[in-house]
């Protein structure tokens, strides 16, 4: 019995040691694991007192103040009767904990309604970027006053879903230059665009970039290297496939002249980053399950891309509905400035997944936002995740930021709940990001603009934390043996 | 056998009532209430009921009515499918000469000018979905100014179903979500939308045109 006693107290110890040795190789062989995002809801009662849904939201963060983050989302609008009645840029100027609406972007014309569709962004100097459609056309607001100060409107141009982006780098020979992609729907059938601007969006030039010779276009996303060339991605819309997916291929076209032309990387469309063949993704007005719930739009919803601004590689996000039967997300790099590419799957194959957003630290750090679905209970839940990968886009590591059932959410809109993409940027080793999710500590649970911001670095332990381990370590093992031989003296004496 | 005939048409008459959302002297009781209220309409709004039976010859199954104008509920897919509508829509009104039932008279009587006054025209984007669309257009006041949705159920009291709407186009753009508040069994919603400058605004007024035209005027029925 005694000995029995003493076999279970050493086992006890030996089980702890075990346990302890096992914790923290667990942590130190795969750090990443420990990672979690800072979540923050940017409204309040007070700074949202009209519970709008404040969908498809858009981030920036000043390169010369990373404190300074900018958002975009469907807030209030401006009044098209009112120039003194401005939408609003969400901002934060310390790093994302507090949140103010600053009314700066005026109506681009008189009569003319919105914001519709919007994307923002800084320049390298830190001024404040937003393409905007505001009635029928697209326009640029561009900062000429103070970073609070209404902003000035540009020329119109485009129709549909305009993007945008700053050329950053002095070096680049194209430095300052504006670049806004957006859908033509002024052609049959419908071409991707990209205006290019050298005056800040005050004139813009508008070049035809994707191929619609066989089929519409559709999800064009522009992504801007170091070295001045600027890439975008686009999908050939190739016929149904079926349910809520088509066929189509996702195409990387390159400019190497300042966005003049768009033909630098070959091909007659671009090259295609999933291969030859066509790939199957969503277009849909019914991304979740409709009879379980509320659903969302994905119709161009489904691609994204970005520049590695260390090396320059590329990288292109994708949807494409694989082997799982799910529509996955894919992404993948090309090192050769888009000639070849190489895929891997960042989801798991267990649930339909969309709206990819991808961005690159300077360290090489690759993150992407997307959303995910599970209609396997009594009402759909949708998922907002965050996969880093810190070896070039071979390995993910996936968080959950937020699982939301919009069904209770008064504001939730079924056909419309996020908007047709969200926010994703990287400055320095951080990645900031924002998602149109369930409010936390409002009156009302609705839709808020939710920022999250996450560290781009893998948690690899540093010198201090391993000679910390080693001591625990040595520490526990002391105690053991001390213990050990207390009771080994106490067995003895008493036999 | 008797019994059964009888109790088919009873089923029948309720299903037809539920249809449309209760018996027609309900409904045009319920009309006359909210057409009665003077602080939601505009000094001309009679003018634009009375336009009504003329969207209800071309086919319409709802109008939206803004501050200053109908904009009919039928996208076109071009300016020019539109301008026939106008056209078509210019020479119902001229053929018109609507006999307002008994208990809309006094409002909708020696309407006849301003109705002829009134214009058609095409609006080549509508900002709900870009689409082409015909909307006549009086220069006048049809809502009452600043209306706003607190107003509307303090006059009219809560309203019988509250529903959502999502105006999807045939591109990306942004679509306006639209809060219907429905009243007389959806006759009448006082419509919110997303886009409003002013949220609780009232935005526009959406009419079921048949409906409304089968209350207000004693022909159409």
């Amino acid at each position: 019995m005694k000995t029995c006693h003493l076999l279970i107290n050493t086992m006890s110890m030996r089980s702890f040691l075990v346990a302890v040795a096992v914790a923290l190789g667990s942590i130190l062989s795969d750090p990443t694991e420990m990672a979690a995002a800072t979540i923050k809801d940017m409204a309040t009662d007070a700074n949202d007192p009209s519970n709008l849904g404040d969908t498809e939201p858009s981030i920036a963060v000043n390169p010369t103040n990373p404190q300074e983050i900018a958002v975009v989302a469907f807030s209030e609008p401006w009044d098209p009767n009112d120039p003194a009645v401005m939408a609003p840029v969400w901002k934060s100027r310390d790093g994302g904990v507090t949140w103010n609406k600053i009314r700066q972007i005026p109506r681009p014309a008189p009569g003319a309604g919105g914001p519709f569709d919007q994307k923002i962004a800084f320049d390298a100097a830190g001024n404040l970027y937003v393409a905007e459609i505001g009635g029928s056309a697209c326009f640029v607001y561009r900062q000429t006053g103070g970073p609070d100060a209404p902003l000035t409107v540009g020329a119109a141009y485009g129709v549909d879903q305009p993007h945008l982006d700053v050329d950053k780098s002095a070096s680049s020979g194209f430095f300052n230059r504006l670049y806004s992609p957006w859908l033509n729907f002024g052609v049959a059938p419908e071409q991707s665009t990209i205006s290019n601007s050298t005056s800040s969006g005050a004139m813009m030039s508008d070049v035809a970039a994707g191929d619609n010779s066989s089929f519409a276009n559709r999800t064009t996303r522009i992504a801007l290297a170091p070295d001045g060339k600027a890439y975008v991605i686009y999908k050939t819309r190739e016929g149904s496939a079926g349910g809520n997916f088509e066929n189509v291929h996702f195409y990387v076209r390159r400019s190497d002249d300042g966005g003049v032309t768009w033909t630098a990387n070959g091909g007659t469309s671009g090259v295609s980053v999933h291969g030859a063949s066509a790939v199957q993704t969503f277009f849909t007005n019914t991304f979740g399950n409709l009879a379980k719930g509320k659903v969302a739009r994905a119709r161009s919803s489904d691609a994204w891309i970005a520049i590695d601004p260390g090396s320059g590689d590329v990288y292109a996000a994708y949807v494409s509905k694989d082997g799982s039967g799910f529509g996955q997300i894919f992404v993948a790099r090309s090192t050769d400035q888009g000639v070849t590419w190489t895929s891997a799957r960042v989801t798991d194959g267990t649930h339909h997944s969309a709206y990819p957003e991808l961005a690159v630290a300077v360290n090489g750090a690759v993150g992407v936002l997307y959303i995910d679905y599970d209609d396997s209970g009594a009402s759909t839940i949708f998922g907002h995740h965050f996969a880093r990968s810190f070896d070039h886009g071979v390995n993910w590591t996936v968080e959950l930021l937020q699982s939301m059932d919009p069904g209770p959410l008064a504001n939730a809109a079924s056909g419309f709940l996020w908007g047709d993409y969200e926010g994703l940027t990287a400055v320095g080793h951080t990645f900031y990001g924002v998602f149109t999710g369930q409010s936390t500590g409002r009156a009302t649970s609705q839709l808020d603009p939710i920022f999250f911001k996450e560290s781009a670095q893998a948690k690899h332990c540093p010198w201090w934390c391993w000679w910390w381990c080693w001591c625990w370590c040595w520490w526990l093992l002391l105690l053991a043996i001390l213990i050990f031989l207390v009771l080994l003296v106490v067995w003895l004496r008493k036999k | 056998m008797k019994f059964d005939g009888i109790l088919f048409g009873t089923v029948a008459l309720l299903s037809m009532a539920s249809a449309f959302g209760g018996p027609p002297e309900e409904k045009a009781n319920a009309l006359a209430k909210i057409f009665g209220e003077p602080g939601l309409w505009g000094k001309d709004y009679p003018a634009a009921l009375a336009s009504l039976p003329a969207w209800n010859r071309l086919g319409e199954k709802r109008v939206w009515m803004f501050a200053d104008r109908i904009i009919g509920g039928s996208p076109h897919k071009t300016r020019e499918e539109a301008q026939g509508e106008a056209e078509r829509f210019t020479e119902a009104v001229k053929a018109l000469r609507p006999r307002p039932a008994p208990k809309f008279e006094a409002l909708l009587k020696e309407r006849t000018e301003q109705l002829s006054a009134a214009k058609m025209e095409v609006i080549p984007f509508f900002q709900d979905d870009g689409t082409a669309r015909i909307a006549w257009t009086t220069g006048a006041q049809l809502l009452a100014p600043q209306l706003n949705m607190a107003t509307v159920k303090e006059r009219l009291g809560p309203p019988e179903k509250v529903s959502t709407e999502v105006v999807q186009g045939q591109g990306e753009r942004r679509p306006v979500i639209l809060t219907l508040h429905s009243y007389a069994g959806g006759a009448v919603a006082f419509v919110a939308s997303d886009m409003a400058p002013r949220p609780g605004s009232v935005d526009r007024v959406l009419l079921d045109v048949p409906a409304v035209t089968a209350a207000l005027f004693e022909e159409e029925r």
